[in-house]
């Protein structure tokens, strides 16, 4: 499933800490190996979030471009990691915050074509996923509220713990706890729904029909 | 919904991310054995992280790179890496192009088309081989190619970066049924890194596409081993560096075939069945070969070590050069890495004896570490067929074995080498249902007798023990109190299943479950 990506140069012999100080003294090889490293994970947790790839392309972009003007401003004892999902989290929750707004104005179905995540379009890779289960798992998420989306992507897809989690949304654990119990419970109502009707109301009839009615 | 179901779904949440404390567990455990609801709760959260594994990884695009670097400014290329730069930038491909993503659009519509009917579980379809020299970049794969179509939409399907990410332009050449060539057109220096990627779209002679698609970067190798030209950092490799080795680094290219044939003797040749279920009678795992218990009558015991095997099976294992490893935040530094930086001619290469088959679904942690390090385990049980799962299990030992108990089951293992698994049966008196009670205590055992053994089992290992005179006589007297645990693993496998038990009386154990009968325990190999 996951595809190898082996770089046999300085990246793989560098350790994070060591790689972290010298990007932060303007070593632009040590940053392009911090990109190379996090690149594919963070474009990965970008558009599982997003559900499209350009909006996974464009988010990513700008997550590292501050990472670099930021990085030289951090403590010494940085979680890369942790930080760098941190500054996704962000500049996807604010867009997906953005866009629903834009959603309670009357609807105009040619206008807002193009925000509707994940139609089967315009996307090369919703193409290429032959199975359905991965269709509807980015379905599902997809009409997920963002806080939840986020927890259930940050514990299931990029596998962190909920102390990893709780760092990057910055609440406690036990508020992690109690977001996943919800966000899980969220994801099963929306699957069961969705699956009742058969997948197929799921992109741009349903959202007309719900603009609609507004 | 009752009382208990509020406060135990939650729990049941915690519980899938290991953050359930003891005693919660044994709430949880005595819960699920009487509520349906919660059971289909618990399945459900298993469910949803099970669908979450199987989501693909998606590739960035390698237009990405380019536009982060072009925006944090010129400087951001190192003057040392600007050696190319005087060659147009031009992406070998990409989604950029109109024409390509029509072209690539029906190979796509063709390849989802013909997947299903060509689905081969020996042999997936799968880049076997990349390898480079200074004449070009040698690309094999596990199966036959539709040469018309690769040779007419090469540059679409293939593409070659040198190392400060500028396109190596190239000329394609198909080799043989298997083997494509990109030959530069300008000779590639030995010791330089390539970096080779082949889409996902390109097809083999029945129009299905890869398995994956595959990103790999190359050392161009040589005749003599020279020096090499990268500025190598004094740093000593980190101490973290794990066994998770990439196959293609030491798999030598085989041109014409690229499969390796490996004889494994299945001891049998049932699939285990899934999870196991919670209710209805005993359930061996083992199909037909193995009687069914009774599960309250007096079990004999019959070494099941002594299933026929069948005749010798083969199995085709290929060698692919794409180790599946977990999404990881920090990639995994190579261990091979130094050997490589000082090429060797393919020739001289020996071939790694122990081919990891290229798996659907990958082991993970402990389990992977282990399947790594043991190859010959690896080809007895077969490839997983489920995604790891957190177990709640309760162990005991015994003076000649032990049980555990998952999902229902209870496992009794002999020190002998042998397993068998039981339905527990064993249900907690509630009190009546219309009274909303405070939380049952289990009776103390119904029986005086003693067994001659100072520690009785209690639950189901107790009823299970108590009305079997053959697993008393396996195991032996209870050597200390049963234990469980929310932090155990497991996972199904084509020949077996496998557990980990952080509670074993050894430490952190792994034990495998072969299918027949056969049972084997390791130390966990993982994180330290």
């Amino acid at each position: 499933m996951e595809q190898l990506w082996s770089v046999e140069g300085h990246n793989a012999l560098w350790d994070e800490a060591t790689l972290i100080e010298r990007a932060r003294q303007g070593d632009e090889m040590a940053f392009t190996a911090i990109y190379e490293r996090y690149e594919k994970p963070i474009y990965a947790f970008i558009y599982r979030l997003m559900g499209n790839p350009d909006d996974a392309f464009d988010l990513t972009q700008e997550v590292f471009v501050k990472a670099y003007k930021a990085l030289a401003k951090t403590s010494p004892d940085l979680n890369l990691s942790a930080w760098l999902h941190r500054i996704a989290s962000n500049a996807c929750m604010d867009v997906l915050r953005r866009r629903k707004i834009v959603k309670w104005l009357p609807w105009d179905p040619a206008e807002h074509a193009n925000i509707t995540p994940a139609t089967q379009n315009d996307e090369p890779e919703y193409q290429l996923q032959q199975r359905e289960t991965r269709h509807q798992v980015q379905l599902v998420l997809n009409k997920m509220s963002e806080k939840y989306r986020l927890c259930l992507v940050l514990r299931e897809y990029q596998e962190m713990s909920c102390d990893e989690i709780a760092d990057v949304i910055g609440v406690s654990r036990a508020a992690v706890k109690s977001l996943l119990f919800r966000a899980r419970e969220q994801f099963r109502e929306i699957y069961t729904n969705m699956e009742q009707r058969g997948w197929q109301t799921t992109t741009t009839t349903s959202k007309l029909k719900k603009g609609g009615q507004r | 919904m009752d009382a208990n179901c509020k406060r135990c779904q939650p729990l049941l949440s915690a519980f899938v991310d290991n953050q359930t404390s003891d005693s919660e567990n044994q709430f949880i455990r005595q819960h699920l054995q009487t509520c349906k609801d919660c059971r289909a709760a618990l399945e459900s959260y298993q469910g949803i992280r099970a669908q979450f594994h199987k989501l693909n990884v998606p590739t960035p695009p390698l237009e990405l790179r380019r536009a982060v670097f072009a925006q944090i400014g010129g400087g951001a290329v190192p003057a040392a890496l600007r050696r190319r730069t005087s060659r147009v930038l031009r992406p070998v491909f990409g989604f950029g192009s109109a024409a390509i993503g029509l072209a690539g659009l029906a190979i796509i519509v063709l390849s989802t088309m013909l997947i299903f009917s060509f689905l081969s579980r020996q042999n997936p379809y799968a880049v076997a081989d990349i390898a480079a020299n200074s004449q070009g970049i040698t690309i094999t794969f596990t199966q036959d190619i539709d040469q018309q179509a690769i040779q007419q939409k090469g540059a679409q399907l293939f593409g070659a970066k040198d190392a400060q990410n500028n396109p190596i332009e190239y000329d394609l050449q198909v080799i043989d049924a298997r083997t494509v060539r990109l030959s530069p057109k300008e000779p590639l220096a030995p010791g330089e890194q390539v970096q080779v990627e082949v889409k996902q779209e390109t097809p083999n002679k029945d129009g299905k596409q890869l398995q994956q698609p595959v990103i790999q970067v190359k050392q161009v190798a040589a005749a003599t081993p020279t020096a090499t030209t990268k500025p190598k950092p004094t740093n000593t490799p980190t101490t973290e560096a794990k066994t998770t080795t990439s196959n293609a680094t030491v798999t030598p290219t085989v041109s014409g075939s690229p499969t390796i044939t490996v004889s494994v003797t299945p001891t049998v040749t049932t699939v285990v069945s899934g999870t196991p279920t919670m209710t209805g009678t005993t359930n061996v795992g083992s199909g037909g070969a193995t009687p069914t218990v009774p599960s309250a009558a007096t079990a004999t015991i019959v070494p099941p070590v002594s299933t026929t095997p069948g005749a010798t099976a083969t199995a085709t294992t290929t060698v692919a050069p794409i180790t599946t490893a977990v999404p990881t935040d920090t990639p995994t530094p190579n261990p091979t890495a130094t050997a490589t930086n000082s090429p060797t001619p393919a020739a001289t290469s020996t071939p790694n004896p122990s081919p990891t088959p290229a798996c659907s679904i990958t082991a993970i942690r402990g389990f992977g570490k282990l399947l790594g390090d043991n190859p010959d385990l690896a080809a007895r049980i077969g490839c997983p067929t489920t995604p790891e799962t957190s177990a709640l299990i309760a162990y005991q030992t015994y003076e000649r074995g032990f049980m555990l108990f998952d999902s229902g089951q209870i496992y009794v293992i002999s020190n002998s080498g042998t397993w068998r698994a039981f339905s527990d049966t064993f249900v907690i008196p509630t009190p009546a249902p219309s009274v909303g009670a405070g939380t049952p205590t289990p009776p103390p055992p119904p029986t005086p007798n003693n067994f001659g053994c100072s520690i009785i089992p209690i639950n189901g290992f107790g009823k299970l023990w108590r009305e079997n005179s053959s697993i008393r006589d396996l195991l032996g007297c209870a050597r200390a109190v049963e234990t469980s645990s929310s932090g155990a693993a497991a996972q199904t496998y084509v020949n077996g299943k496998m557990y980990f038990s952080p509670i074993d009386i050894q430490g952190r154990r792994i034990y495998i479950f072969y299918t027949g009968g056969g049972y084997a325990n390791y130390p966990d190999p993982f994180g330290g």
